[in-house]
């Protein structure tokens, strides 16, 4: 079929002929064919009666227009669909019933499904995900048992030198207290090596994260929330980015808010909120801050090849005699 | 009077174009027309006959408009567009040599192999 005719096809099919059209040329046949019975010798209502019989009623023959130009599936569909709303509005009993049943049948498949999506199909929202390593020592005398171990700053630096690490998170949980308002709360608060930007590569809902920028001046008063706390403590208001948060009787500016799926840490716990870790040293009087780190490693390391060049820097910086291992 | 003889499916359809082909008609002038180059042997029903009249004109090969007929009535006149032209010659090529297959095999003799 020519594009023509394709256009052709779709206008009258779009723009058919009108109901009135149709009977009128139903009409005219009808009045030719019963004048031609009656110069055959029928009287006028024998001719009449006979013309109904052949062609059928005028009435009618909008429909055979339609089921022949193929829209009378539109037409029982659109008929089908009326029914089913008068039948809806007669009973409204049945009908919010019916909505009810089918309200909470997809909410409980979408919840369903989110569950799913968020533990099978994609569980981490970082920036290359399957490269981002929890690192632990397996000691020599129990190795059937992990341990985390923290960094400082320092020893942080040391382990961005290492040839298979492309960056290095280090991260730090304290308990907080939402103060201010009418009673305190009980948080948690992450502190976050300033890199977290680019080393989960997540893009906020709202605002920015934490970024290197952030660590200066001893860190700045910023604060970043996750998505639950945003939702329960701000009621998810969208206008929240540049409002005051008070923490341990300090005044902290939120900058952002991560979207759902940044639950960090999955490992050591949610945080309610984040901030500069450089803040640990000033405003949480550590003069020693230490780190849990996550490793992100180049691409195309295997795991083997990491473990091989990250024991040796791990034995010299922690000065232990136990073996390094990813996980 | 000659026997009656019974279209085949979908063969109105391409009488239908080819009546029109001749000259501009209303729908009734078409039927009596094809009904006359018949020889009146063709018993066409005028249900079906609509149906394909329309299927006709929605595919765009023929078209309709309004006019008055010789009698002074008012009457829709189909006549063929430029794609029912070749719509029509090529259904006839097929039916020209659809026929002379099937009458080709029907004529067999016995005695020839």
């Amino acid at each position: 079929m020519s594009l023509l005719a394709a256009t052709r096809k779709l206008w009258h099919s779009i723009a058919p002929r009108s109901h009135s059209d149709v009977e009128e040329e139903f009409r005219s046949t009808l009045d030719v064919y019963q004048a031609d019975l009656i110069r055959q010798g029928l009287s006028e209502g024998e001719a009449r009666r006979k013309a109904r019989i052949d062609l059928g009623r005028p009435a009618a023959q909008y429909d055979t227009y339609r089921d022949a130009i193929g829209l009378r599936l539109f037409d029982e569909l659109g008929g089908d669909i009326r029914y089913g709303l008068r039948a809806l509005r007669r009973n409204p009993g049945f009908a919010s019933v019916a909505v009810l049943s089918l309200a909470l049948g997809i909410g409980a498949t979408t919840a369903m499904f989110s569950l799913i999506y968020a533990v099978l199909l994609h569980p981490f929202p970082y920036a290359g995900a399957d490269r981002i390593m929890n690192p632990h020592f397996v000691l020599a005398q129990h190795p059937d048992q992990f341990q985390w171990f923290t960094l400082s700053e320092a020893q942080l630096d040391d382990l961005r030198l290492a040839a298979p690490v492309e960056s290095v998170l280090g991260f730090n949980n304290s308990h907080m207290e939402i103060t201010g308002g009418a009673l305190p709360e009980d948080i948690w608060g992450v502190y976050l090596t300033e890199n977290a930007e680019t080393f989960f590569g997540v893009r906020p809902l709202l605002g920015r994260n934490i970024e290197p920028s952030d660590a200066d001046n001893g860190g700045r008063s910023v604060v970043v929330l996750n998505y639950r706390f945003w939702q329960s403590y701000f009621g998810g208001d969208p206008y929240v980015i540049g409002r005051t948060l008070d923490i341990d009787h300090a005044p902290y500016t939120i900058i952002g808010v991560m979207p759902r799926s940044f639950a960090f840490s999955d490992t050591t716990g949610v945080g309610d909120v984040y901030l500069p870790g450089s803040l640990l040293r000033g405003v949480a009087h550590d003069p020693a801050p230490s780190y849990l780190p996550w490793i992100k490693l180049r691409p195309h390391v295997t795991v083997a090849a990491a473990n091989a060049a990250i024991e040796p820097i791990l034995r010299d910086i922690m000065k232990i005699r136990s073996v390094a291992s990813l996980a | 009077m000659t026997k009656p003889v019974e279209l085949p499916q979908g063969t109105l359809e391409m009488l239908i174009l080819k009546a029109v082909s001749l000259g501009p008609l209303h729908g009734y002038g078409v039927l009596l027309r094809i009904q006359q180059i018949s020889g009146e042997r063709l018993e066409i029903l005028q249900g079906s006959f609509y149906t394909a009249i329309y299927r006709l004109e929605s595919r765009g090969w023929i078209k309709g408009e309004w006019s008055v007929s010789e009698n002074n009535r008012r009457a829709r006149f189909y006549s063929l567009t430029a794609a029912g032209r070749r719509q029509l010659k090529a259904e006839t090529a097929k039916w020209i040599d659809m026929a002379a297959v099937v009458a080709g095999i029907l004529d067999k003799k016995a005695d020839e192999t």
